[in-house]
């Protein structure tokens, strides 16, 4: 029996060092590649080495709303804004239960009209089509019945005219140079067929006119909190997974997409709650299977502000989606986890979100559960266990600390001394609190999980604000 | 000695992140003094230049609201009459190829310069200093891409088509193609473009062709309408090689014409007409004739889209949106029939162009009662559109 305890402890122990170390090496690895492709992109826009252009090719923006009355105009309007020349807005909505239609079609005096939609990808059918032109740019309504983000989505596919799409949330506003940007990886390469773009915290910024008036850290706690995690997070792992083409997910938020290869595999899966993941996983698996050239990118100069959950509930809501999604989705293309034919994709990318993104809370679990037995058996080497931790702890704040201080100068972003010493508080904070706080909700996602897979939850919007966001005198 | 690897381990780490952390602070500061340094260095080249043109106010915004005057022809060929001034030239050039072998030199240059770009006195202070920007082109021409990126901008810049051959500027320019970024090849041919070399330009070609380089078919037809040249001389020597390129690059050009007034439907209709001409050629063939009309090709249309519509939908799609150019009964007869097709598309660009090539209402009345549900909903919906007052 004694040799049973010290063989499990020692198994444990072994397992947990490797399973820390290769996250600590890849986490490292991701910050240190992110941090030099920045430092790259930023010193070659400097010289002109970009393909700056009149004009590039159309695009479709669709933007999917469900309830999204608080939101939805001012998402429209900044749209508006940006200085893309050629692109049609689509508003889906999605049989919201709100004044989403109506005020859409009382703000843009849009009028009704009998269009007929080619159905090239499945969705549900459209209950009301309505049109308009507002400063030359064709915006167009679909109303239909609820379906789903997904469904949604497909909906805007059939009824797009351009070659390619971008997708993004109704909460969700565009610098006026995003598309300009999310585009180019696309001019400089054939074989794009999806581009990422950078997903920031929009309650951080004001913006004027697409363009940034301010940005400074919220009083709410939960808020910076995301907005740090979001910084390493878009830093860190998409940099170094675009290095070989192994990015698993684009935002939903935020996405270009060759409609022509979209349609090819079938739109958008209307039945996952991860309907963003499972598009570029699809992808990845079609192209690969079809011995087709071609690329996923990763655009970290194509920047969108979303808005993030400013409640726990609604942040356990959004997380316990992404942790459905991406389990619906690691489940469904299982066949790709070390499957030779995906190279790199099926084995770094795969084993990433399987190992670190789906498992940890359950990893993590199994852990304390290792700590409480070791304390009862009297086998827990306490000093050891805390500097190990106070050092991960470290390690995770210094991490993000650096992927924030990479977009503040990668970017130009005036900020001030109160908010830098906000983020360095924040940056320990999040790695010490919330760190938990998303375990606990990630551990408890699969409750009620037969009878609420396919249930979204509701996310209260609020309206952004313009103002002043420079209000310290002191900035970098 | 487990323990005290994982610690050595994690410590490593750590030392790493502080040392990016660092590195970071560090340089915001860095780039916020590099903006300043920039900002002087962009000053002396002002003062500098100003003192070319006999400037008594060199400061920033004076130089910008008072140069223009100055800079005329005239001013500049006075102050470069043997003596005082001629010296303060020779000074200058000679500074020229000193300091703007250094790339942030260049860039504060460029900035001033970029300014005053457009003025007749810019134009011959520049032309005077092209000895030395050819200079800087050989020194440009060993460094990495990036910077060859930029220089190339600049020659872009700095030496549109003047009538003035630059055979040493071209072949040096062609050179920075070897082991080029994307966005070196791109600006090196924004700048044989300006300066207005269609044999340059179609050795470029030659050169991204042979080495299978893929660049943008969009950015190579939109590149060759800011040609400064004769942009139908280009046109033609550039189409007298379709045959030794590869299709993307022909696509180019049959892009480009398709831009110009030029008249290629002699070519056009030949190459249409080929069995073995692709199918994305085909496509750009009958967009250059959806915009240059030639009555003579309407018969044409017609039948392929009476033909294709049952065999290549796609080419049925272009065609069916093409015939809008080319009204008549015959037409609106094979559109009407268009409206039946399987393809959805096809049905969309035929009653588009049923109403593009003037229809009288009674004869569209007529058509939409003889449409089936289909041809009846877009028709429908295209007319709707036409009276879209918004």
């Amino acid at each position: 029996m004694e040799q049973f305890v010290t063989c499990f402890f020692t198994g444990v122990g072994v397992f947990f060092l490797a399973y820390l170390l290769l996250y600590a090496s890849y986490l490292f690895a991701s910050v240190a590649v992110g941090a030099f492709q920045l430092y790259k992109l930023e010193k070659m826009s400097q010289i002109k080495n970009e393909l700056k252009h009149e004009f590039y090719f159309p695009v479709s923006i669709l933007v999917p709303a469900y309830n999204e009355e608080v939101t939805i105009i001012e998402s429209v309007e900044s749209l508006l804004n940006l200085k893309y020349k050629l692109y049609e807005i689509i508003v889906i909505d999605d049989g919201s239960a709100d004044r989403t239609t109506e005020l859409m079609v009382e703000h843009f005096q849009m009028k009704k009209v009998s269009r007929p939609i080619r159905r090239v990808v499945e969705c549900e059918m459209q209950e009301a089509v309505y049109e308009c032109r507002a400063e030359n740019i064709k915006i167009t309504l679909i109303r239909k019945k609820n379906g789903g983000k997904g469904d949604a989505l497909n909906m805007g596919i059939n009824a797009s005219e351009y070659p390619y799409f971008l997708c993004m949330d109704a909460d969700s506003m565009l610098q006026d140079d995003s598309i300009e940007r999310i585009v180019r990886p696309v001019m400089e390469d054939d074989n794009v067929v999806a581009v990422g773009g950078l997903i920031r915290v929009a309650q951080c910024v004001v913006m004027e006119n697409g363009e940034i008036a301010g940005y400074h850290l919220p009083w709410n706690i939960l808020l910076s909190m995301q907005a740090m995690e979001y910084d390493r997070s878009f830093l860190a792992s998409r940099i170094l997974l675009d290095s070989f083409n192994g990015n698993l997910i684009i935002s939903g938020a935020f996405g270009l997409f060759k409609k022509e290869v979209v349609v090819a595999v079938g739109g958008y899966d209307r039945h996952t709650l991860g309907e963003d993941m499972e598009l570029v996983v699809k992808l990845h698996a079609f192209c690969r299977n079809n011995q087709m050239g071609y690329t996923i990118r990763y655009e970290p100069s194509a920047i969108c502000w979303s808005q993030v959950p400013s409640s726990f509930k609604d942040l356990k809501s959004q997380r316990r989606r992404w942790h459905l999604g991406l389990f619906q989705c690691m489940w469904k293309y299982r066949h790709l986890c070390l499957n030779s034919r995906y190279g790199l994709l099926g084995t770094i990318s795969y084993m990433y979100y399987l190992l670190y993104e789906l498992c940890s809370p359950a990893i993590e679990i199994f852990g304390l559960f290792t700590i409480l037995l070791a304390v009862l058996l009297g086998r827990l080497n306490v000093g050891f266990m805390l500097k190990l931790y106070l050092l991960y702890t470290a390690y995770g704040a210094v991490l993000t600390m650096t992927a924030f201080f990479q977009r503040i100068y990668s970017q130009n972003v005036k900020i001030s001394v109160g908010d830098i010493v906000k983020a360095c508080v924040m940056c320990v904070a999040e790695n010490v609190f919330f760190r938990l706080v998303l375990d606990f909700i990630r551990s408890t996602a699969f409750f009620g999980y037969r009878k609420r897979k396919l249930v979204w939850g509701k996310i209260k919007r609020t309206k952004l604000e313009e103002g002043d966001a420079n209000k310290d005198s002191s900035v970098l | 000695m487990r323990r005290f690897g994982i610690n050595y381990m994690i410590y490593f780490y750590m030392f790493i992140c502080l040392t990016l952390l660092f590195f970071n602070i560090a340089y915001i500061f860095y780039q916020k003094r590099r903006q300043n340094i920039q900002e002087i260095r962009a000053m002396h080249w002002k003062k500098e230049l100003a003192g070319l043109w006999k400037e008594s106010d060199c400061t920033g915004q004076a130089f910008k609201e008072q140069h223009e005057p100055d800079c005329t022809r005239q001013a500049f060929k006075e102050q470069h009459e043997p003596g005082c001034e001629g010296q303060a030239f020779k000074v200058h050039k000679r500074r020229l190829r000193r300091k703007l072998k250094r790339i942030d030199q260049l860039i504060a240059y460029n900035s001033v310069m970029e300014d005053c770009l457009g003025t007749g006195g810019v134009s011959d202070y520049l032309e005077e200093c092209y000895e030395d920007f050819l200079f800087l082109a050989v020194e440009y021409g060993n460094r990495e891409a990036m910077e060859r990126a930029f220089f190339a901008y600049v020659i872009s810049l700095y030496y549109p088509y003047m009538g003035t051959p630059r055979k040493q500027m071209v072949n040096i320019l062609l050179k920075y193609m070897d082991d080029a970024t994307v966005y070196c090849r791109e600006n090196v041919l924004l700048a044989l473009y300006a300066i207005g070399d269609a044999v340059a330009v179609e050795h470029a070609f030659m050169y991204l062709d042979s080495r299978g380089l893929y660049h943008s078919p969009k950015l190579i037809s939109d590149g060759l309408m800011t040609y400064k040249g004769d942009k139908e001389e280009l046109a033609r020597r550039l189409w007298s090689k379709r045959n030794a390129w590869n299709e993307s690059l022909v696509l180019s050009v049959i892009q480009f014409v398709t831009q110009l007034d030029a008249d290629f439907s002699e070519e056009f209709i030949g190459e249409l007409q080929k069995d073995n001409t692709s199918l994305e050629h085909r496509f750009a063939y009958i967009r250059y004739f959806q915009r240059h009309v030639k009555p003579g090709l309407k018969g044409y249309l017609i039948d392929c889209l009476k033909q294709y519509d049952a065999s290549n939908n796609s080419l049925a799609i272009v065609i069916s949106l093409a015939l809008g150019s080319y009204p008549g009964e015959d037409t609106a007869l094979a559109l009407e029939g268009a409206l039946q097709s399987k393809s959805w598309y096809v049905r969309k660009n035929a009653a588009a162009s049923l109403l593009r090539i003037g229809l009288p209402e009674d004869e569209l009345r007529r058509v939409y009662e003889a449409s089936d549900r289909y041809g009846k909903e877009i028709l429908e919906y295209v007319s709707e559109r036409r009276f879209d007052t918004v």
